[in-house]
């Protein structure tokens, strides 16, 4: 039978007390507890106190799950020396802790008033619908008292947004934006030495250094708290410290995360250079894994006794508790009161969790997911920028002066005005400052707004998406924008993993608006190949409450643009805007000349609302349903249809990918009997299974059938034809569905 | 519970005004704090607890005055406290309501007794003949004791009339501290409200707007005359009513700045104190010692808040309360008495 390596560790930290001799009392606590050291007895102590509290809820969740009354069990033991980071830190300096920080979470909470981390810790592991981040969603190290937005990363994937977050609190202060913490406040994030290795932390810390290496201010302290193991692999001896010490613009500060001394004052000295200078810090603490992985994990299997035993020899308690006692600092009896003392507060406590109610009901699981108040969206659209910061902007010629324009000016414009209404708002990405965009679609808007609002990033779409969920914690309005489809690919989970998982795991205490324009789809002429003309949309659409716009048409480009920013302001929603390259300067529809696919600006325009489509014709014969370049396609085949088949369409434009205009769909296809879909996105995991299953779950009963892309990359050339949809493929479907009428 | 695991308790020392009616009589005139805190009392000239006590009937003007209520309080809720029966009771940890925070000082040892008395005389003192201001009670519960929306938004619209402050957050209750214009002002605007044999707002008679900045310089003349006051960390972890923790390590200088700054001046929160201290140390019930059972209510009130143990109203309360397992233990009740006390 496998030992309780807990029930090891609590009793060795019991005999080590009992074993230990006392040095003389110290007369006053508030001494240092050696020459030089920035420590003193009391808040070694109380740090003490801390770390305790953190190794109890370890054991107590363990006990739990005895009883199958704890979901969670990954713990901290080993790390609570992270306690003293939070102690050399403000509670106003937001945290983004990862799942082994309980010593620093139960420190801070020592911070602020009227706290109760116990408690909070262990609603959590029982999925306590109480619990005062997630409400019983996950078991998270989260408060928005004390600025710790919850985190259930597992490979520093919250890196990004804590560089974000520093980023956006330096540029507040340059463009004269109020902050709700100090100006001089910092930004620390906590990570593994495993997870140290993952692209998403590297890119983040490479993010850092950049920005920092060309003076651009990012006060963010990097913590690795560096156990010399992920799960059961071994990181290779020196590996962090060397990976890490000689970065360009990121200072280093190394030391035991085992001795509560030397981790306060590497810690104090981490947090003063990084508050005073406002450049990145590398904290590098070295600590040990007690407990194993988790409490499903038989450490046994992968380590020898010996090496376990070694690593509880090093047990931080103890350290601390040797500290103390032979320092003079407390008695044994005062140690083991403490210990015994938090023990059973824990275990009361434990109890009190477990019974305390669970989510119940799907409704409730999803309540706070993605929040949706369309009526105040509406209204926050529609309300107009200040008339004076317009003029100022568009340097005294209003856009809706201008002749009708094409696509990419209408988006142009429309962010322009967005910048006038809203002072918070920033836009980055690659190349869109003085370029303006690949597509000219940002030009002029750096000289207009600013470049401290209107920036170029680094090429990296993980820090570009990060950099936006820190700038909604911020409290900035970021528009991101990810050059082509295809390379949001690398850095997905910053939207599925991170942003839209926000206000579920916080029942919206935290938001990180934001709206993504992304430049995706084919039909450029064959030109550019996959990486310029991806067509795939799954990994967007199932991602829970995201906003998927997908304008084809200018004006409702605009419309849909200011809905997507408005929703993002008032119910802190996350929205990709999905725009159609080969529509950006696509000015005519059914012949050269016509200019039928430019459209009027108007500021004033009805807003767009989500999940609400466009429908152009009243045809009773075929109803086609699609969006983007398939629209524009649509409305051309729909013309072809009736001229030379006297066949009348309605043709719907859904505009959203999601939530699909299900309303619409149901309407439009009642109408006529017969529904074509018209996807470009993959047969597989396209936008037409969606709008197909709508139509089956909405009880349609007529006929249906769709065209959609094959189920391959794009090729170069006119081989990119062979495998996209076309007009003919769509007027030959339209001709087979209504059988040839 | 077995007979050899005591309760876990938090005590909550109740605040000035306890000591009513029918408390005459009840003091215990054997216990050692009643007798040392009668030689201070015979020593500085004034009548004594047992003289206080032993009064044929009850006197407002004599037993609900500063200098008077305030040691008798404080010695009561002590007295009582040398009653626990350590197999059936044990303290986690000690908190208190108003004045009943310097009683809670002495039961967890950041003060010895004559140095807590030291510090309600000094404060009760200042009292004597010099009332500043009032102190009105007004409800934001219903009668199912959960928080009722148009009482808390007519609370939230008087504190914002002159002169008129958050005293005490107080389960279900709102102690408004307010000068004279103030107290005016809420009588005329808050509508008149029965409850029982009490009508609301209710002044508290011959209370000082405590807990509010009309107290400044109280503090600052607290400061002076206590400057020499032995401050220990306490035996037994304290919450105090603005939610901070002041465990054994806690330093004394912290607690001396709380008591004698922010707690005179700021509003008194027992609803963040109760929430604190019941979410860091689990007790099994809140421990009521001292004269009458003031607190009960209010107390209920917080848990039912909390959700603590699934309380969602004053039924549920009332069921715990009859259970084997009360989550409120009255000492003025003689069938909880009995299962803490020998």
């Amino acid at each position: 039978m496998a030992v309780n390596r807990a029930a090891v560790v609590d009793q060795r930290f019991l005999q080590h007390v009992s074993r230990l001799t006392p040095g003389p009392a110290q007369a006053n606590l508030d001494a240092a507890v050696a020459p030089g050291r920035a420590l003193t007895g009391r808040l070694a102590l109380q740090l003490f106190e801390s770390m305790i509290a953190s190794r109890h809820l370890d054991l107590a969740s363990r006990d739990l799950k005895s009883r199958d009354a704890s979901f969670y069990t990954i713990g901290s033991a080993g790390h609570e020396g992270s306690a003293a980071v939070a102690a050399s830190l403000r509670p106003t300096d937001m945290a983004f802790l990862h799942y082994r920080s309980g010593g620093f979470f139960v420190q801070r909470a020592r911070q602020v008033p009227g706290q109760t981390p116990l408690l909070d810790v262990l609603l959590g592991v029982t999925a306590a619908k109480d619990e005062p981040i997630a409400g019983g969603r996950h078991k998270v190290f989260g408060s928005k008292s004390l600025y710790i937005p919850p985190q259930t990363s597992t490979i520093a994937s919250h890196l990004p947004k804590a560089v974000g977050a520093a980023f956006t609190l330096e540029r507040r202060k340059r463009l004269g934006l109020p902050l709700d913490v100090p100006e001089d406040s910092v930004i620390v994030c906590t990570f593994g030495d495993a997870s140290s290795n993952h692209s998403t932390a590297q890119g983040a810390i490479n993010a850092a250094c950049w920005s920092s290496f060309q003076n651009v201010p990012v006060p963010v302290l990097f913590v690795c708290e560096d156990n010399g193991i992920g799960i059961s692999v071994s990181t290779p001896s020196g590996w962090v410290a060397a990976n890490h010490q000689h970065r360009p613009g990121m200072r280093y500060f190394g030391g035991s995360g085992l001795d509560l001394d030397e981790c306060y004052d590497a810690a104090q000295a981490a947090v003063a250079y990084v508050r005073e200078h406002r450049r990145p810090a590398f904290l590098h603490l070295r600590v040990v894994r007690l407990l194993g992985h988790a409490g499903s994990d038989v450490e046994q299997s992968y380590r020898s006794e010996e090496e376990i035993e070694a690593s509880e020899a090093m047990d931080p308690l103890r350290r601390a508790a040797t500290l103390l006692i032979e320092g003079g600092w407390a008695s044994p009896a005062l140690i083991t009161q403490l210990y015994e003392d938090t023990r059973a507060r824990c275990a009361a406590l434990a109890n009190e969790a477990a019974d305390r109610p669970k989510l119940t009901t799907a409704e409730e699981v999803v309540a706070p997911l993605a929040p949706r108040r369309p009526a105040e969206i509406e209204a926050e659209a529609r309300r107009a920028p200040d008339p004076d910061a317009r003029l100022k902007l568009w340097e005294g010629k209003l856009p809706e002066a201008d002749r009708p324009r094409h696509l990419a000016v209408q988006i142009n414009r429309a962010l322009g005005d967005l910048l006038a209404k809203y002072p918070e708002l920033m836009l980055f990405g690659e190349d869109v400052a003085k370029k303006g965009g690949v597509y000219n679609v940002t030009t002029g808007l750096s000289r207009r707004a600013g470049v401290g609002r209107v920036f170029n990033t680094l090429l990296d779409e993980q820090t570009i998406l990060g950099l936006a969920i820190g700038a909604g914690h911020m409290g900035s309005l970021p528009i991101p924008e990810i050059q082509y489809l295809a390379y949001l690919h690398n850095a997905e989970d910053q939207l599925r993993g991170e942003a839209g998982s926000l206000q579920f795991f916080s029942q919206g205490q935290f938001q990180n608006p934001m709206v993504v324009r992304i430049a995706g789809y084919a039909y450029q002429k064959g030109f550019g190949g996959h990486f310029h003309n991806d067509n795939s949309v799954a990994v967007l659409r199932d991602i829970p409450g995201l906003v998927i716009a997908s304008p084809s048409r200018g004006d409702d480009a605009a419309a849909m643009l200011r809905t997507c920013v408005a929703a993002a302001k008032v119910d802190g929603a996350v929205c990709v805007f999905l725009e159609p390259i080969a529509l950006y300067m696509t000015k005519d529809l059914h012949q050269d000349g016509d200019g039928l696919w430019n459209t009027p600006y108007d500021p004033d325009a009805d807003p767009a609302p989500i999940g609400v489509g466009r429908v152009t014709g009243e045809g009773r014969d075929l109803t086609i349903i699609s969006w983007a370049n398939g629209h524009w396609m649509s409305q051309r085949v729909a013309r072809r249809l009736e001229e030379q088949h006297g066949l009348r369409c309605r043709v719907l434009d859904l505009r959203w990918l999601n939530p699909l205009p299900i309303e619409d769909i149901l309407r439009e296809a009642v109408a006529t009997g017969r529904v074509l879909v018209v996807d470009e996105t993959r047969r597989t995991g396209g936008v037409s299974e969606g709008v197909l299953t709508a139509l089956i779950d909405g009880g349609f009963s007529g006929r249906m059938a769709r065209v959609a892309a094959w189920d391959t990359y794009i090729p170069l050339g006119a081989a990119a034809n062979l495998v996209l949809v076309q007009e003919h493929d769509i007027e030959a479907a339209a001709l087979k569905l209504v059988g040839g009428k | 519970m077995s007979q050899t695991t005591p309760r876990r308790l938090l005590l909550l020392c109740p605040g000035r005004g306890s000591y009513g009616r029918a408390q005459i009589g009840t003091l215990p005139a054997e216990s050692p704090t009643v007798r040392q805190l009668n030689a201070l009392r015979a020593e500085a000239g004034r009548p004594t607890l047992t003289a206080l006590d032993a009064t044929e009937r009850f006197f407002p003007a004599l037993h609900l005055a500063g200098e008077h209520a305030s040691l008798l309080t404080f010695g009561y809720t002590l007295a009582d406290l040398e009653s626990l029966d350590p197999d059936k009771a044990q303290t986690v940890a000690v908190v208190g309501n108003s004045m009943g925070w310097y009683t809670a000082l002495a039961a967890a040892g950041a003060l010895s007794l004559l140095d807590a008395a030291r510090l309600v005389e000094t404060l009760g003192g200042y009292q004597e003949g010099n009332v500043i201001g009032a102190q009105v009670l007004y409800p934001t519960a219903g009668d199912d004791w959960r928080s009722h929306a148009v009482l808390t938004g007519l609370v939230e619209d008087a504190l914002k009339l002159p002169g008129v402050y958050r005293s005490i957050r107080l389960g279900g209750m709102t102690v408004f501290g307010c000068t004279r214009e103030g107290l005016s002002a809420l009588n005329e605007t808050l509508p008149k409200l029965q409850r029982g044999d009490r009508t609301f707002p209710l002044q508290l008679p011959l209370h000082s707007a405590f807990h509010t900045p009309l107290m400044a310089l109280t503090s600052a003349r607290a400061q002076v005359d206590l400057k020499d006051l032995p401050w220990r960390s306490p035996t037994l972890p304290m919450v105090g009513g603005d939610g901070n923790h002041y465990g054994r390590t806690a330093s004394p200088a912290a607690i001396a700045r709380y008591t004698l700054t922010t707690q005179v001046t700021d509003p008194f929160d027992l609803n963040l104190c109760l929430r604190a201290a019941m979410g860091e140390h689990g007790p099994d019930a809140v421990l009521l010692p001292g004269p009458g059972n003031s607190l009960g209510a209010a107390t209920a009130q917080i848990l039912i808040q909390l959700g603590w143990r699934g309380l969602r109203d004053r039924r549920d309360f009332e069921e715990v309360q009859a259970s084997p397992r009360p989550l409120v233990i009255s000492m003025d009740r003689p069938e909880q008495r009995a299962l803490v006390c020998r």
